[in-house]
């Protein structure tokens, strides 16, 4: 069955499901395997695969996720640069070299 | 003239007489359905099986029409032996809890199960791109990490006040909400201030491989340098370190008569 020519434009525009994609497509859930099925239907859960966080020690760390609203806001200016951005390449390493050029 | 004067009573008169003559027999048939009348000897000619004796002893045992326990049946707990709630506040056993405890960071410093609307409304504004510009590595992460843990709070109040206010519903969710969404943007900027970072790095990548006096291919575990200052005048050598283009420079342009060589060979 097709759908009508108006829907099928629509349909461009939102995510293929499995329902259109060809017969091996996988969608997934972007979260990769965290083992593998036995041949007995069970699941075994590879623990080298299992994702672990770490949290960074944070003693002494005084850093909150909010700033006081007394300070004011400041903006960065880029003119100097070849390219006036903050990611231009040539300010990138000619301070690296000011710096020692240290890797 | 008497058909004249006749009134129901004299129309009815011979019916009551009937009835009242027949009530040994059978009542008038607009008084039947109150006679039970039930049929006493079944269709059947075979006698009926005795209730189901399967050993069941739950059999007739119902919640729902209040049949109770059955005789056979024995609960583990009897009403004598019930424990009962401790009223008083006071007599309560405490618990003992660990006070550094890593799940007390999913509470606030208080350790209330909540904050009031205005504890959650105390809060500042968000960080923003170019006072994360000057952090480094390390204080991100740990940033980053500071505000996944006010989320984990925050959504822990949020559970716990949801909770305790059930569909009567309670302050506090508006502020919340908006507190959470200070943490959202300075984490986006966090996230913002490390793409800038990578492209800066690329775009510097790309232009030292123009630039002379970078090495991108030094190894600086041996002890090679890649920053080599003043090399930018020179003429382009081949390939190795500066050293090695000073101390045998007769190997970076091959003598005349060995080019004259490989070309004989070659012819």
């Amino acid at each position: 069955m097709q759908p009508t020519p108006i829907l099928q434009r629509a349909i461009k525009r939102l995510a293929l499901t499995t329902k259109q994609g060809p017969h091996n497509y996988y969608k997934g859930n972007r979260t990769g395997a965290m083992g593998q099925h036995t041949k007995y239907g069970g699941y075994r859960i590879a623990w080298e695969k299992v994702r672990t966080y770490v949290c960074p020690d944070l003693t002494d760390f005084n850093l909150t996720p909010f700033v006081a609203r007394r300070i004011e806001k400041r903006r960065d200016t880029f003119a100097h640069t070849e390219t006036g951005s903050p990611m231009d390449g040539k300010e990138y390493l000619r301070r690296w070299k000011e710096e020692g050029g240290i890797i | 003239m008497a058909s004249i004067h006749c009134s129901s009573a004299s129309l009815l008169r011979s019916v009551f007489t009937t009835t009242t003559t027949r009530a040994s027999v059978l009542p008038p048939a607009f008084l039947v359905p109150a006679f039970n009348i039930t049929q006493t000897s079944s269709f059947s000619s075979t006698t009926p099986a005795q209730a189901r004796k399967d050993g069941n002893r739950n059999r007739g045992v119902s919640a729902l029409r209040h049949t109770g326990i059955g005789r056979k049946q024995k609960l583990g707990v009897s009403l004598a032996n019930l424990p009962k709630p401790v009223l008083d506040p006071q007599k309560r056993s405490t618990v003992d809890v660990d006070e550094d405890h890593g799940l007390w960071d999913f509470f606030y410093p208080s350790r209330e199960l909540f904050p009031t609307p205005e504890e959650s409304h105390a809060h500042g504004r968000a960080w923003t791109v170019p006072e994360l510009r000057v952090k480094d590595w390390d204080d991100l992460h740990r940033l980053w990490w500071t505000c996944v843990k006010e989320n984990n709070r925050s959504a822990t109040a949020m559970l716990a006040r949801q909770k305790a206010a059930a569909r009567s519903g309670m302050y506090g969710d508006y502020e919340a909400n908006a507190r959470h969404e200070v943490v959202a943007e300075t984490m986006k900027k966090i996230k913002f201030v490390l793409t800038e970072r990578w492209y800066a790095w690329e775009n510097a990548r790309m232009s030292a491989m123009e630039d002379e006096e970078v090495d991108l291919y030094a190894d600086v575990e041996k002890g090679e340098e890649a920053y080599l200052p003043g090399r930018a005048g020179d003429e382009p050598l081949a390939l190795g370190t500066k050293a090695d283009a000073l101390t045998d420079s007769g190997k970076a342009i091959p003598p005349p008569d060995a080019a004259g060589t490989t070309r004989e060979a070659r012819l």
